[in-house]
């Protein structure tokens, strides 16, 4: 391409490439410096990170403090607890003369007799993977297609956005639930599914938006004029400056692909060894939640987890939406 | 306005299409097999193939389709592999799906309103940090946790005797002396309680806006809402359902109430969102210095100009807000729409499943279309499209 003339032209300029982290990094600075103001996203973020330090940690304790044959979180059992499930152990019971103070099992343990706060967890990093997975599928497409449609126009332009538009009104969960009712869903599976389906709907539709209040600015006409091929264009100046638009959406997807693994999880439809909705789901499935209250440990740390996680990334995203969207700013 | 109203009802149309397309040939065609070896197993070969001749299913795909798809469009949802009728069959279960949604959406929308109004009135703060982050929270609550939540704190108050969470036979919700030997069915009572509520809501927004035209005047939330109740329970107290009625949203406040929090978070977010940026318009500023109450400025300049992107959200989100309520109705084992769905589910019961979908397809293409509607009416750009063009033309 025309890189060659650029650099001749100019000897004592720094590599292009260092230009570019320096201007990255310059972004990033005055983007944080936005995103700390809000205490929403800083919120988001801990969560994230505390949800990420949980995952990180669950091999180490595995390797270090627990014992596997008890605190394995698919076959561990605890013969020394007579009755499964069992509350906290640092909570008193009254009615229990056995119990006595102790951190063994910090939420409790299951009807099978595994640790929740291990199953906890194990599941934190399936999460993590299925939603970055998701999210970078969707974006992956969403940004391609947007910013193919807007660079071209006319019928390609035409053909994506119709299908956009269908697939924005599928009843996602429904769909989802039809097709791993029948297939055998499992998690990558769930998040290619996911990750297609959001990324042809609704996130193309926004950042075609974005690429076309692109497409009409000078360097994009200048790069044409410096003799610069269709590819070329929209790759390495239409598509990089839709990504942090991309970036904002892949929040959102991440929140709804950890929302719909909880979702099929519960209903029992995933093949998964382990996940929040399948701790929800084996308590319901031994008839634990029949008599709710008094197993609330079954039902609250995943349900806790759950919502958490995927608040935490809404949070960040609507923070970020503040990053990206100028109009957004300072209320 | 007529030829945009057309014009998305066309596209709607277009979409539920496809949307019946697309999920004919998934159920069909990925069924690991088909319903006749998967549960007649004490057959021999000769009943088997009897079985699927009677069926339907022995016929190729496309056959299958365009026979299916045919009957539909006259209106005839066929028939159950176990031999009920569909159409019947999910006839019975609209009340249900139809009360728990109807109403929770009018009250999560207005709750919406209200709060994203009040949160952007009040500018940055404290309470706007918190009540952002409490309705995010509700917005992407686990639905059977909070199910799980509400049930707990509603059970006991209400002195409800229901079928506890979680398994998946779903039978009569509503038990009691009452219906031992009741005048009307539950169904029915549901149907009355949402024509009722429905249509006097219609009655009173439809005089306001008169109202407005003549007097240019509007009544206040509070006399909107007494004459609604006045009207509604009149009503009710005349026909004799009244206690019906009660007894019918006594059972259904559970679910309506988690269908509250969940949805009305979304409706606030975007409302906030919308007024802070009508807040810093110029007819705002010019209102002000008028010397308007701040009140006038907030409920009748700002309000309904950010009313518009709420309207449009709201279109979008609506298959969200559908899910969102299957998932509610199998915890609370709720007998709506996804009860039969997920029991024709695990039976391989095509026919229903299929029915189930087109209910939820047409369910939410009517709701877009009365959005549309709603917004069309309230966006000048689109009211005054149409007299445009018929000058012009």
């Amino acid at each position: 391409m025309n890189m060659t003339v650029q650099t001749s032209s100019v000897d004592t300029a720094p590599p292009l490439w260092q230009m570019r982290l320096k201007l990255a990094l310059k972004n990033f600075k005055s983007g944080w410096a936005i995103f700390k103001e809000n205490p929403i996203g800083i919120i988001g973020l801990v969560l994230i990170v505390f949800f990420a330090l949980l995952a990180a940690l669950h091999p180490i304790l595995m390797a270090t403090a627990w014992e596997p044959a008890v605190y394995d979180p698919i076959t561990g059992y605890d013969f020394e607890i007579l009755i499964h499930p069992s509350p906290p152990t640092w909570i008193p019971q009254p009615d229990n003369p056995m119990w006595e103070f102790s951190f063994r099992h910090v939420l409790g343990t299951d009807p099978l007799g595994r640790d929740v706060l291990s199953q906890l967890m194990f599941s934190t990093r399936s999460e993590f993977l299925l939603g970055v997975g998701a999210a970078l599928v969707t974006v992956l497409i969403a940004t391609t297609i947007g910013a193919v449609a807007a660079y071209y126009g006319g019928l390609v332009d035409m053909i994506f956005m119709r299908i956009a538009d269908v697939v924005y009104m599928l009843p996602f969960i429904a769909l989802l639930i039809v097709l791993s009712s029948l297939f055998d869903f499992e998690l990558i599976h769930l998040a290619l599914v996911y990750g297609v389906l959001a990324g042809f709907g609704g996130t193309t539709i926004v950042i075609k938006s974005q690429a076309l209040t692109i497409k009409v600015k000078a360097y994009i006409e200048a790069a044409r004029i410096a003799g610069g091929n269709d590819l070329h264009i929209i790759f390495t100046h239409l598509v990089p400056n839709l990504l942090p638009l991309s970036f904002l959406y892949m929040m959102f997807t991440v929140t709804g692909a950890i929302f719909s693994e909880a979702v099929l999880s519960f209903f029992g439809l995933l093949d998964i060894r382990m996940s929040w909705g399948l701790m929800i789901q084996t308590a319901q499935a031994a008839g634990y939640l029949l008599n709710s209250w008094k197993y609330w440990y079954l039902m609250f740390p995943s349900g806790v987890a759950i919502t958490l996680l995927c608040a935490a990334f809404y949070l960040v995203g609507r923070a970020l939406d503040e990053v990206v969207n100028p109009r957004l700013r300072k209320r | 306005m007529l030829h945009y109203l057309l014009r998305r009802a066309v596209s709607g149309l277009i979409a539920l299409f496809l949307f019946l397309t697309l999920m004919f040939f998934v159920s069909e065609s990925v069924a690991p097999t088909d319903f006749t070896t998967q549960f007649s197993l004490l057959m021999t070969e000769e009943q088997r193939a009897a079985l699927a001749r009677d069926l339907g299913i022995d016929r190729p795909l496309w056959q299958r389709y365009f026979d299916w798809f045919g009957s539909l469009v006259r209106g005839d949802l066929g028939f159950s592999y176990y031999g009920f009728p569909v159409a019947e069959h999910l006839w019975g279960l609209i009340p249900y799906t139809l009360l728990v949604f109807l109403i929770g959406t009018m009250i999560a929308f207005q709750i919406g309103r209200w709060m994203g109004k009040v949160a952007a009135w009040r500018g940055p703060g404290l309470v706007n940090t918190l009540s952002s982050i409490s309705a995010i929270m509700l917005y992407t609550a686990f639905p059977p946790f909070l199910a799980f939540l509400v049930s707990r704190v509603m059970e006991r108050r209400l002195d409800l005797k229901r079928p506890a969470l979680g398994g998946r036979a779903v039978g009569n919700v509503f038990f009691g002396e009452l219906w031992r030997s009741p005048r009307w069915e539950p169904e029915t009572v549901m149907s009355w309680v949402l024509l009722t509520v429905v249509g006097y809501s219609v009655l009173i927004m439809v005089l306001n806006e008169l109202l407005a035209r003549r007097v240019r005047r509007r009544m206040p939330t509070l006399v909107q809402a007494a004459a609604l109740i006045a009207l509604v329970s009149g009503t009710w107290y005349a026909t004799g359902l009244w206690p019906y009625a009660l007894e019918v949203l006594k059972v259904a406040s559970i679910p309506i109430v988690t269908f509250v929090l969940l949805s009305f978070g979304e409706t606030m977010l975007i409302m906030r969102t919308s007024m802070s940026d009508t807040l810093r318009e110029d007819f705002i500023t010019t209102a002000e210095a008028k010397g308007l109450p701040s009140r006038a400025i907030r409920d009748r300049h700002a309000a309904r100009t950010a009313l518009l992107p709420v309207f449009s959200r709201l279109v979008v989100s609506l298959p969200y807000l559908l899910t969102g309520l299957v998932i509610l109705e199998d915890t609370l084992k709720w007998p709506g729409l996804s009860a039969s769905l997920f029991n024709a589910l695990y039976q391989q019961d095509i026919p229903v499943v299929m029915g189930g979908l087109v209910l939820v397809g047409v369910l939410s293409a009517i709701t877009r279309l009365l959005l549309d509607v709603m917004y069309a009416y309230l966006d000048p750009r689109i009211r005054y499209d149409s007299g445009k063009l018929r000058r012009a033309g």
